[in-house]
């Protein structure tokens, strides 16, 4: 029944709407910790191993740093496609909301890792050479300096990604991925429900809302520079 | 005690290979106070960082309390590390960190068990009067109050040498005698040795019992500052002992006096 329903319509599709929002939730809930958990390591690499680093490795630096640059290239939809086989291989199936959080997850690792490198390389190198002088060793360096000077800037990247998150998880609707932004484009691209879409929208303006001042709350607290 | 024998430093600047440290040897007796002074570039910086190899010299010996370095592997070196001290022109604090915290991690490090830390906190912020600030974080602290805590991190671990990289750059001059008057007070009442690297020659004359003047990666002069007149050799020692400062004639002025003249 394609049309525009109305607000009225909208009052219809709220159990489909909350169940959306429940898949994007799924979605983050998901992939923000493998997210972490990946590419604090893998930014942290690069920091070490990266020309003038704390160990430098050069080679071990190229190959990270190419890979990183490698998924950020794919356009997320361009992305999604390719990575059906590995997600089947992964999750058994290429469809739906643990599907889509494979390429999600690959996706979100990429670009946090890069912001993590550059969130790393914004502390202060003397800070480093302190630790250093005081005997410390490179993993006391990483852990009790690095990562501590680095975590008001670490908690605004990851506030970054959630956010855009939101944005890739619509396209995942592609592959069945559902959640709010999938929803949107169903009603409102395909079934010119104009009211609908527009709701969806507002919820993911509130919802992006949300996020961002948990995230400058969070930066805020971590952060005793001022 | 240190000493410092044929160590030279190169680097490949922007503009080619570059001698930081050209053969220079140091020995600064234990419980004294080295001043090391030279304009910026002299490699009087490169010099203090090599008695802790934060430089690793390309030949030549350090030598700290009777035992090499340079031939040290990392976890001894680390460990060794632990009892020499190091302050910095820009305090190099966490700024994330409390005072009292930034203290703890030099004894963290050390591997200090937790029970004694937080005493030894309390002891070495107490030598720089700062035992009440435990709790502010950097940015809640003066210039001279975070060198002071800086200085609180170095003596943490109870070393034999405390090594002072600019240590009054970045503060006003008040501050600079606050601060200079805590290291003479660490020298005397802890028997500190300790090496101080500046490009004021006020600061050296304050504290040092010998000043090493440098001057393109070598040791030019020593002067001893032991109460007699100073009789510098050198035109540089002259020059840093000369607390005026002389502009000289600007091009305008000599192009007005030229005028006049002709």
């Amino acid at each position: 029944m394609p049309g525009d329903g109305g607000f009225a319509r909208v009052i219809d599709v709220l159990p489909e709407m909350l169940a959306a929002l429940g898949e994007t939730g799924l979605m983050v809930l998901i992939t923000v910790p493998i997210a972490i958990v990946v590419a604090v390591p893998a930014g942290v690499l690069m920091w070490v191993a990266r020309p003038g680093g704390l160990r430098p490795a050069p080679r071990l630096y190229l190959v990270v740093n190419a890979t990183v640059n490698l998924v950020r290239s794919f356009p997320f939809l361009v992305l999604l496609i390719a990575m059906i086989p590995i997600t089947r291989l992964i999750v058994g199936t290429s469809v739906g909301t643990l599907a889509v959080t494979v390429p999600l997850a690959v996706n979100a690792v990429a670009y946090l890792s890069r912001f993590v490198e550059q969130n790393l390389l914004q502390v202060s190198p003397g800070v480093i050479e302190a630790a250093t002088a005081m005997g410390a060793s490179k993993r006391r360096t990483i852990w009790s300096v690095l990562l501590v000077e680095a975590r008001p800037a670490l908690a605004g990247s990851v506030t970054i990604m959630i956010v855009s998150f939101i944005s890739y998880s619509a396209i995942a609707g592609l592959v069945g991925g559902g959640g709010i932004g999938d929803f949107a484009i169903r009603y409102g691209y395909y079934r010119y429900e104009t009211a609908v879409m527009i709701t969806a929208v507002l919820v993911m303006i509130a919802l992006v809302q949300l996020i961002q001042l948990a995230g400058t709350l969070t930066v805020r607290r971590l952060d005793k520079r001022l | 005690m240190i000493t410092l024998t044929g160590v030279t430093k190169r680097f490949t600047g922007p503009d080619g290979p570059l001698t930081a440290v050209d053969n220079v040897d140091l020995h600064v007796p234990r419980g004294s106070v080295q001043g090391v002074i030279g304009f910026s570039g002299a490699g009087k910086s490169t010099l203090i960082r090599m008695i802790n190899l934060l430089e690793r010299p390309d030949t030549g010996s350090v030598l700290v309390d009777g035992e090499e370095l340079t031939t040290l592997d990392e976890e001894s070196l680390r460990r060794r590390r632990t009892k020499i001290g190091m302050v910095f022109q820009q305090f190099n604090l966490l700024e994330n960190l409390t005072a009292g915290q930034n203290v703890e991690l030099a004894l963290r490090v050390a591997g200090l068990p937790k029970a004694v830390r937080a005493a030894r906190v309390a002891e070495a912020l107490a030598v720089v009067d700062l035992a009440d600030r435990a709790g502010s974080y950097p940015s809640k602290l003066s210039g001279g109050q975070k060198q002071r805590v800086a200085i609180a991190r170095a003596l943490a671990n109870e070393p034999s040498v405390l090594l002072c990289d600019e240590p009054t750059s970045a503060v006003d001059p008040r501050t600079t005698i606050t601060v200079l008057r805590y290291l003479k007070e660490i020298n005397e009442r802890l028997g500190i040795t300790i090496v101080l690297v500046t490009h004021e020659m006020n600061v050296v004359k304050a504290i040092a019992d010998d000043v090493a003047v440098m001057e393109d990666g070598k040791v030019v002069e020593h002067l001893r500052l032991d109460g007699s007149p100073l009789q510098p050799r050198t035109e540089i020692s002259r020059f840093l002992l000369d607390d005026e400062l002389r502009l000289g004639p600007t091009d305008v002025a000599a192009a007005k006096e030229a005028r006049r003249a002709g």
